[in-house]
């Protein structure tokens, strides 16, 4: 635990702060039962009130209370976040090993595989499963996990090459140690990249997730911020009395702030 | 969207710099009138305005009617007669008689006559045209160049309205050439009687310019161009002016403009119907009760104020309009009542006996897909609460709108949700509620396994042939009591529409009775461009 606060207390103040931030982010999803007012299935309330003492962020078009909307964004998207950041690191990283480990023809069609998914831009394929897929959100989850563990894949796989001409590598493998405990020798080198990109595609996840609610795929009636986000969008006074203010903006922030927090907490020194 | 607004906004500019310098031009050769150019907006490329190459949706219908007449017609007050001068019909209501309108001529100087009319019906039992059946039809007879008998095979009392309202007259010299007409597209092709003809079409901007028909029988047409073109913001450009009335503005947007300067707002008729589908392939679906109960657990007046924002009328269960003539008060009502619901579940033992929240039929649990249109995602919203509280769960499925109804058509849904017009006047299209499905239009059909009565089918088609209005009326409401029992759909609400023009370029647009045509809810009636005034400079 003092070794925890060690390293934080070595963080420039910025990273600091994205930490704090983070922080605040993970207790208000976990909190989120508590902080949030009303059901987010209860849409009886007067409909498109602006913010009063009842209704802080006022209310959309049915009724819902938005500042309940948004609480529950924090649980449904960082909830979605670390499970497609979790897949899509491991999913990357086992592969990257299995790549390296038995090398050869299985190293070249993994190799392949990967370079064919990079030819074509993430978010179309992701957008042609979704769509296809039906509407629920692990299956964005998955269409994410599944077409965004190559760069993951890529890195992880230059990294294992160079780790594997060490020393303490080569001598588990003179030993006869099988897959696992060359999986074990590597772990030490392999951890502090899979975490910092752990992070990045936690990041990538929330985004990819925003922008397909925002083209209309994906699960209709979660209410993540990117649904939030679509659903001012598509109202047509939005612009008019500042409407806008209370209901477009808080979801743009609650992302850009969580998107750029992990961006910077694992950014390298500029 | 910016890069839209922008976009348009640099077309229209093109376009009223183009206009302006033809203004200039014709008022140097054409005398002191200036040029009278309407402009208004238009949902988007509705294909080349000929008969069978128009899109066969309400505008694509719209815009071939400014250059094709019907023999009779509709206006704000209801029929009126166009190429036909009068029509009777033979007591035994299987011959029409129309005598035609005088010195009647195509756009090319060609005479309208009897023969044309013979040709049409002709042409079309061979190429069926796609806006409305002619297959009732036996035989047309010429009498003389101004009169033509129509003969049907069986007595069809909608016959007026529904074929020739509706049916477009070709001219024979042209058409009777033409092997497949929906790959004619030379400009002989849109040679009609009607008030306009067409300067150009722009399939790419999707801009249609339509010029004025000097010799048009029915009236001076008072407009020298009509500009129709797509805007990506009907209110920001009849404000600036870039165009002179809008029909395609949501009611709530066109209802801002209610006392804005020199704007007309009207409002219309509902003439179409948002109705919950049922896939009767489904076990639970095609029980009765099942079906009630869903109808009490759905609070219509709230998904009105709140989805509709107040622009639509609570859905009825007889599936007729409240506003038609052909209503009847009397039939079952559903008002929202969840207790109502959950006892007519428990009645047929569609109960939760799990605790899971959702009920079972059968040793089958009541989950079910929602299809819906990613426009109507909040009445969807509000539905799927509403059936969660009887314990019938739904996850939602959206898709663009083509997507749905070509879905419904096909039969590929559980519970589907989707609106449709041509739901006013003759309640002909309750014939998507038969088995025989003549004359309703497709989109009101769903596929699959569907609801079947051989008591209505019998009610129905006697009241197609029914000559007595008291009579006929009567059955129609035998119908409605039998759909509001059975609920072979759900009407949800009924939308309204409304339109805003400005009165200082051209006044007196209104809504036709019962919808242009078989029930489009446009104000672009072409008798409004006779009837009408001129009030620019």
């Amino acid at each position: 635990m003092s070794n925890l606060s060690a390293n934080i207390a070595k963080l420039p103040i910025y990273k600091k702060i994205c930490l704090l931030i983070l922080v605040i982010y993970f207790a208000v999803a976990l909190l989120a039962p508590v902080l949030m007012p009303y059901s987010i299935q209860d849409f009886s309330h007067p409909h498109l009130a602006p913010p009063s003492g009842t209704h802080w962020l006022g209310t959309d078009e049915l009724g819902h209370d938005i500042f309940s909307l948004l609480i529950n964004g924090f649980r449904l998207t960082i909830f979605m976040a670390l499970i497609a950041g979790f897949l899509s690191t491991t999913l990357g990283t086992v592969l990257a090993f299995i790549s390296v480990y038995f090398g050869g023809a299985i190293d070249d069609i993994l190799h392949f595989t990967a370079n064919l998914f990079l030819m074509v831009p993430e978010l179309v394929v992701i957008m042609f499963f979704a769509v296809f897929a039906k509407p629920n959100l692990l299956n964005t989850i998955l269409a994410i996990v599944f077409f965004s563990w190559v760069r993951v894949y890529k890195i992880m796989r230059a990294k294992l090459m160079d780790c594997m001409k060490k020393n303490r590598v080569m001598y588990t493998l003179s030993l006869k140690g099988n897959f696992l405990d060359v999986a074990q020798a590597l772990a030490l080198d392999v951890l502090p990249i899979w975490g910092s990109f752990f992070v990045l595609q936690c990041n990538r996840a929330v985004m990819y997730e925003t922008t397909l609610a925002f083209f209309g795929i994906g699960a209709p009636l979660a209410k993540t911020w990117g649904k939030l986000i679509r659903a001012a969008i598509d109202y047509t006074d939005l612009y008019y009395d500042n409407v806008y203010l209370w209901y477009l903006l808080p979801p743009v922030l609650a992302v850009l702030g969580f998107v750029i927090s992990l961006a910077l907490l694992v950014s390298r020194e500029v | 969207m910016k890069h839209n607004t922008i976009f348009s906004r640099a077309l229209s500019l093109t376009l009223v710099l183009a206009m302006v310098l033809t203004l200039a031009a014709c008022s140097r050769t054409a005398g002191p009138r200036a040029e009278r150019i309407l402009k208004m907006d238009f949902s988007g490329n509705t294909g080349f305005p000929a008969m069978y190459t128009t899109a066969s949706n309400g505008p694509g219908y719209v815009m071939m009617s400014y250059m094709f007449d019907t023999l009779v017609w509709k206006d704000d007050k209801g029929e009126v007669n166009l190429l036909a001068d009068s029509y009777s019909v033979s007591d035994d209501q299987l011959t029409y008689t129309f005598k035609l309108r005088e010195n009647v001529t195509f756009h090319d100087g060609t005479p309208f006559t009897a023969e044309d009319v013979k040709f049409t019906f002709d042409y079309t039992s061979l190429h069926p045209y796609q806006w409305t059946a002619t297959t009732m039809v036996k035989e047309v007879r010429v009498v003389d160049d101004l009169t033509v008998e129509i003969e049907l095979k069986k007595a069809y009392v909608p016959f007026i309205t529904d074929v020739a309202g509706n049916l477009p007259m070709l001219p024979k010299h042209i058409y009777e050439n033409v092997s497949d007409p929906t790959l004619f597209t030379d400009k002989e092709a849109l040679i009609g009687t009607g008030p306009l003809m067409l300067e150009s079409y722009d399939p790419d901007t999707s801009v249609y310019i339509l010029v004025k028909n000097p010799n048009y029988y029915y009236g001076e047409v008072q407009i020298d161009k009509l500009v129709l073109a797509p805007h990506s913001d009907s209110k920001e450009a009849l404000l600036a002016g870039e165009i002179d009335a809008a029909a395609g503005m949501k009611y709530v947007t066109a209802a801002s403009l209610k006392d804005t300067e020199n704007m007309t707002f009207i409002e219309g008729q509902s003439i179409q119907v948002a109705r919950l589908h049922l896939n009767f392939a489904d076990e639970a679906l095609a029980v009765k009760e099942i079906r009630q109960a869903i109808s009490y657990a759905i609070d219509r007046q709230s998904i009105v104020d709140k989805a509709m924002k107040g622009s639509a009328i609570v859905g009825t269960a007889g599936f007729v309009h409240p506003d038609s003539p052909w209503y009847n008060p009397d039939v079952a009502v559903y008002s929202y009542d969840v207790d109502k619901a959950k006892e007519l579940m428990a009645s047929v033992g569609a109960v939760d006996t799990n605790g899971d929240g959702i009920a079972e039929y059968k040793g089958k649990k009541l989950a079910y897909e929602f299809l819906v249109g990613d426009k109507d995602v909040k009445v969807c919203e509000m539905i799927v609460s509403y059936l969660q509280a009887i314990g019938i769960g739904c996850t939602a499925k959206t898709a663009d709108d083509s997507t749905v109804k070509g879905n419904i058509s096909e039969g590929k849904f559980d519970i589907a949700f989707n609106r449709h017009g041509t739901f006013g006047g003759d309640p002909k299209y309750m014939a998507c509620l038969a088995t025989d499905t003549a004359g309703a239009i497709k989109v009101s059909i769903p596929g699959g396994k569907r609801w079947q009565s051989k008591e209505f089918d019998e009610l129905f088609y006697a009241s197609l042939q029914e000559q007595d209005k008291a009579a006929r009326k009567e059955l129609i409401a035998k119908c409605q009591e039998i759909v509001a029992e059975e609920l072979p759909t759900l009407a949800i609400y009924f939308p309204v529409n409304a339109a805003v023009y400005n009165n200082t370029v051209f006044d007196g647009f209104y809504f036709t009775a019962d919808g242009i045509a078989s029930g489009i809810p446009f104000i672009y009636n072409k008798l409004c461009l006779i009837t009408g005034e001129w009030k620019g400079k």
